[in-house]
């Protein structure tokens, strides 16, 4: 069968990859591009007997080689000859969009425009011709809505018509109008010594005019002679016209869309105050834009926490009185199911097993060893779906961007831009989901800082943990909830103040990167978009952290439940090497109050996942219930409070480790983030348990 | 200047408080940091 390679091309927020995903219909492969860690999606489909290989380019406003976007989505086109390229345009601010395609379309003929969001665009008294805009691009052009699939059959015929010579494509020719001479001069030499052959000639004389410096680079390798004439032709360009050519020549792109969109499009005027005028008057006014922000965050949280784990629903129905009414939240809460159902099949293996004659370890290791492992790995999945869904919705919604616009203020003073919002935010739910989160940062330091920095804020796994431990030393609610709300917000002081530090000392920057950011329009979150973003995300993450967890969580399983003295079938977990390991570590957990060896081992288990901090004093006490475990072990107001602080900051868990690794590259800095945070969590542990002591409290 | 903002460009001011400047510029609403912001420059017309 025969293959089409097409590449997808357009700005950010055009609607690329929901059209991308729209047409792959989900067989997708994910990867970066060499070298950097921007994401790569490439996949395929068939249509009239032939494959479509498509592979999803960097959005970019621009193929000026400026960023590295740009720089993949440019070498892409140029080196692997795509078949198609198929440019992503938004119907409902053709302006903007067309931008990129003009860029393009000068680079490359073999093209298809999509027109994306027809429907929504019609709907706004929006109405373009499109055999006007057709004759005036010179390429086909095919409305769509990829929101809605409308329009896909035809963009597929289209391709293949490209794609297959079907199809009179008239090459694009912007008017420089004071340039072209200039234009010519550099055209003729290029031609004269037939370099930068895999170009378009008048492409790249224009581009070189405009002081394209990845061009002129590879221009000075390959004659450094006729680089310097035209570096002299430009010179003489700029003193000429007395101007920079580089803006005359975006300026005449921009005069041909205005021309083109003044004679294709006609707008019927809507005349009421839409709805994002009055929504960005108060997202975006100084005092009422940071506070609705946060509200907005804890308000998503608040249904990510209920939808997983029950809370703060089920603390509430208790209070009130209403206990069975809140076991039911708690048992039929997303991990809770999920919980119930791996010590189901666990149980259920071990009692198929047990008659079979196989050894007792056997049977421990598979039922629980193997069985718990991915137990701990499916837990992740539903706190990291649901995390992306919420977020996604509010990413998708245009709302979130705004957030990070109103609180860039508060960012700045710390060395980060609004941007570094996102990853605090997705924190809460996972931070892994905050770690992988960073990539989507323009800048590099800035990425680096937030993905060191945001394992530091507590996520919902530690969340579990530290209402267990409120709930055990605590009987008011009000003592409990302080301590709950003080540890959170010590935990964004951190993330600031650990990103100031790493920026000073670690990256010798103090002043924030600036932020230019494009505000998409407000609309209703698609669910189609916010489920393709939750499932690639946690597939990413399943897929790259996976194997590690799952090999981590059985030799766990090993050092839990073997000893010295071989198998321990009883379950006595004291004579394990586990508890061996603990006992070593006693004199570091004395430090911060805590001086028995089932703290140290509940620490280790801890590294796994934070939750395995409650299975394990679960385990070792024999009581089920966590809160009634660590009452048993004579859980103290003051001890719980250092544990609190020591738990959530010792080492950022298992996963968040392959995370930071994945993200990083760089050992050093994975170390350096793990070693932050055991000196954080020993420092503010450590002070809190002896002021309490001073205090008088035991 | 490649998102749109050149010379002789209508903008309207959206918010210029705090934070950012956000703008609307050839249908594309763009929160610009006070750095870039302070070096683009502007005249006002009614």
């Amino acid at each position: 069968m025969s293959e089409v390679l097409v590449a997808l091309a357009g700005s950010p927020n055009v609607g690329k990859s929901t059209l991308f995903n729209r047409i792959t219909g989900g067989d997708v492969h994910v990867a970066n591009w060499p070298g950097v860690t921007l994401q790569r999606a490439e996949g395929r489909t068939e249509h009239h007997g032939v494959v479509l290989r498509i592979v999803d380019l960097p959005g970019t406003y621009s193929l000026s080689a400026q960023d590295i976007g740009e720089r993949i989505a440019r070498e892409f086109i140029v080196e692997e000859k795509p078949d198609v390229i198929v440019i992503v345009v938004d119907a409902t601010s053709l302006e903007k969009s067309l931008y990129f395609a003009v860029m393009a379309l000068e680079l490359y003929q073999k093209a298809v425009i999509a027109l994306n969001m027809m429907d929504a665009a019609e709907k706004r008294g929006i109405h373009i011709d499109i055999e006007g805009l057709e004759s005036k691009l010179g390429v086909p052009v095919v409305p769509v809505s990829a929101l809605k699939g409308i329009g896909l059959g035809v963009l597929l015929d289209r391709i293949l018509d490209v794609a297959q010579g079907r199809m009179r494509i008239l090459p694009l020719k912007v008017d420089y109008n004071g340039l072209e001479p200039f234009i010519h001069e550099v055209e003729r030499l290029l031609r004269e010594r037939g370099i930068l052959k895999k170009y378009p000639c008048r492409w790249a004389a224009v581009r070189l005019l405009e002081g394209d410096e990845v061009l002129l680079d590879e221009l000075s390798k390959e004659d450094p002679e006729l680089a310097g004439k035209v570096r002299s032709i430009r010179e003489r360009a700029r003193i000429e016209l007395g101007e920079d050519p580089e803006r005359i020549a975006i300026s005449s792109r921009y005069s041909l869309i205005d021309e083109i969109v003044s004679s294709t499009v006609t707008r019927v005027r809507l005349a009421a105050p839409t709805l994002t005028e009055k929504l960005d008057q108060l997202m975006l006014h100084p005092v009422t834009g940071p506070i609705s922000s946060v509200l907005l965050i804890l308000f998503t949280f608040f249904l990510i926490f209920a939808v997983n784990t029950g809370f703060p629903l089920n603390i509430l129905f208790d209070h009130m009185g209403y206990t069975e009414l809140a076991a039911l939240i708690e048992e039929y809460s997303l991990s809770g199911i999920l919980g119930s159902f791996f010590d189901w099949l666990s149980s259920a293996i071990s009692d198929w097993l047990t008659p079979m004659g196989y050894a007792d370890w056997l049977v421990g290791l598979i039922s629980d060893g193997i069985i718990g492992s991915i137990g701990t790995l499916a837990s992740f999945i539903p706190l990291l779906l649901m995390a992306y869904v919420f977020l996604g919705a509010m990413q998708d919604s245009g709302l979130f961007p705004r957030a990070a616009v109103s609180l860039d203020n508060l960012f700045r003073r710390f060395g980060l831009s609004g941007r570094a919002f996102f990853p605090a935010a997705l924190g809460m739910g996972c931070s892994v989901a905050a770690v992988v989160s960073t990539r989507a940062m323009d800048d590099d330091r800035e990425r680096m800082v937030t993905s060191m920095a945001s394992p530091l804020i507590p996520c919902q796994a530690r969340l579990l943990v530290l209402l267990a431990l409120a709930s055990a030393a605590f009987t008011n609610p009000l003592e409990q909830s302080a301590l709950t709300v003080s540890v959170y917000l010590l935990s964004f002081v951190l993330y600031l103040l650990t990103s100031k530090l790493l920026n000073k000392f670690l990256f010798k920057v103090e002043y924030a990167p600036d932020l230019v950011m494009e505000l998409p329009p407000y609309h209703r979150p698609s669910l189609r978009v916010i489920w393709w973003y939750a499932r690639s995300n946690t597939e990413h993450f399943v897929k790259k952290a996976g194997l590690l967890i799952f090999v981590l969580g059985v030799v766990t399983w090993f050092l839990l439940n073997f000893g010295p003295t071989g198998y321990l079938s009883q379950g006595d977990i004291s004579k394990s090497y586990a508890a061996i390991l603990g006992n070593l570590l006693t004199p570091v957990t004395s430090l911060i109050g805590l001086p028995d060896w089932k703290y140290a081992l509940a620490f280790e288990v801890g590294f796994v996942a934070k939750e395995g901090l409650l299975i394990t004093f679960s385990s070792i006490t024999g009581a089920a219930d966590p809160v009634e475990a660590l009452r048993s072990m004579g859980i103290t107001p003051l001890k719980a409070v250092s544990m609190a602080l020591a738990m959530n900051y010792y080492v950022p868990c298992l996963a968040t480790v392959a995370a930071l690794f994945s993200e990083l590259r760089i050992g050093k800095y994975v170390l350096l983030t793990v070693a932050i945070e055991i000196a954080l969590a020993l420092l503010l542990a450590g002070t809190a348990y002896w002021v309490g002591i001073l205090m008088g409290f035991s | 200047m490649e998102l749109g903002l050149l010379p002789g460009e209508v903008v309207e001011v959206i918010s210029n408080s705090l934070g950012p400047v956000v703008l609307r510029v050839r249908g594309m609403t763009l929160a610009l940091g006070r750095n870039v912001a302070s070096r683009v420059w502007v005249e006002v017309i009614p």
